[in-house]
């Protein structure tokens, strides 16, 4: 409960590093996104759209060894899991997909 | 989560759904079976958020997947209306819709789950009749 509460003390008083070229998102943002390697290949705020859909229309097909799923902000922190289009769960994303995703969003 | 954003979502969904209409050529039941689909990907992914520790209710009920849960059941419901002689259909939405407001005001995650199996009936009812 208390780390939860600092947490999002934290956020609130989150300074803002001019040279902090992420892309802020708030509490309760959701977008699906696509990493390949140590890129974020392909992202959409249209949380509308199915995982294939944004695929199709971002990427044509899935690169291989890319990952895509679903982003979302709680608490200050930038979470995220797998597509269950693509990989039949819903599990939290894999931790190499995470930190790419970490140096991406904030 | 503002109404601008709201908006957004539903004119995505609404963009979408008109896109897919048009290129299938689909009646209103098709449209509708196209909805649930949708639905469901949405209901599965706020699903998904709703099983990791330490996010709380209050939380969920507020973001962005969540809101397109809405966006789309709001959609569901315009597009059922124009469905006037499917009887069953009606019953199998109002069990969605009841599940999704109770889950509003109790907060209850547990119940949450049941989104799932109410809409999957309400999926196999449509696809049954197509």
């Amino acid at each position: 409960m208390l780390k939860r509460i600092l947490s999002r003390l934290g956020s609130l008083f989150e300074r803002t590093d001019p040279n902090d070229k992420r892309i802020k998102l708030r509490d309760g943002d959701a977008l699906l996104a696509s990493v390949q390697g140590e890129r974020v290949i392909a992202y959409t705020f249209d949380i509308a759209l199915s995982h294939r859909e944004f695929v199709i229309r971002n990427l044509g097909t899935l690169p291989e060894g890319a990952w895509v799923g679903t982003i979302r902000k709680f608490g200050g922190v930038v979470i995220a899991v797998n597509s269950r289009t693509y990989y039949e769960n819903q599990l939290p994303a894999p931790q190499p997909v995470l930190d790419v995703i970490h140096e991406n969003f904030r | 989560m503002d109404d601008r954003r709201k908006t957004q979502l539903r004119r995505s969904l609404e963009r979408e759904l008109e896109a897919h209409a048009s290129e299938t050529q689909c009646d209103p039941r098709g449209r509708a079976l196209w909805l649930c689909v949708q639905l469901d990907n949405y209901v599965e992914r706020w699903l998904a958020f709703c099983a990791m520790p330490g996010i709380p209710m209050v939380s969920l009920l507020n973001d962005d997947l969540f809101a397109m849960i809405g966006c789309g059941a709001v959609a569901f419901e315009d597009t059922i209306r124009l469905l006037p002689d499917d009887h069953e259909l009606p019953a199998r939405w109002a069990r969605f819709s009841a599940v999704l407001a109770d889950v509003q005001a109790t907060k209850d995650r547990v119940r949450a789950g049941e989104l799932r199996g109410a809409l999957a009936e309400l999926q196999t009812h449509l696809a049954g009749e197509l």
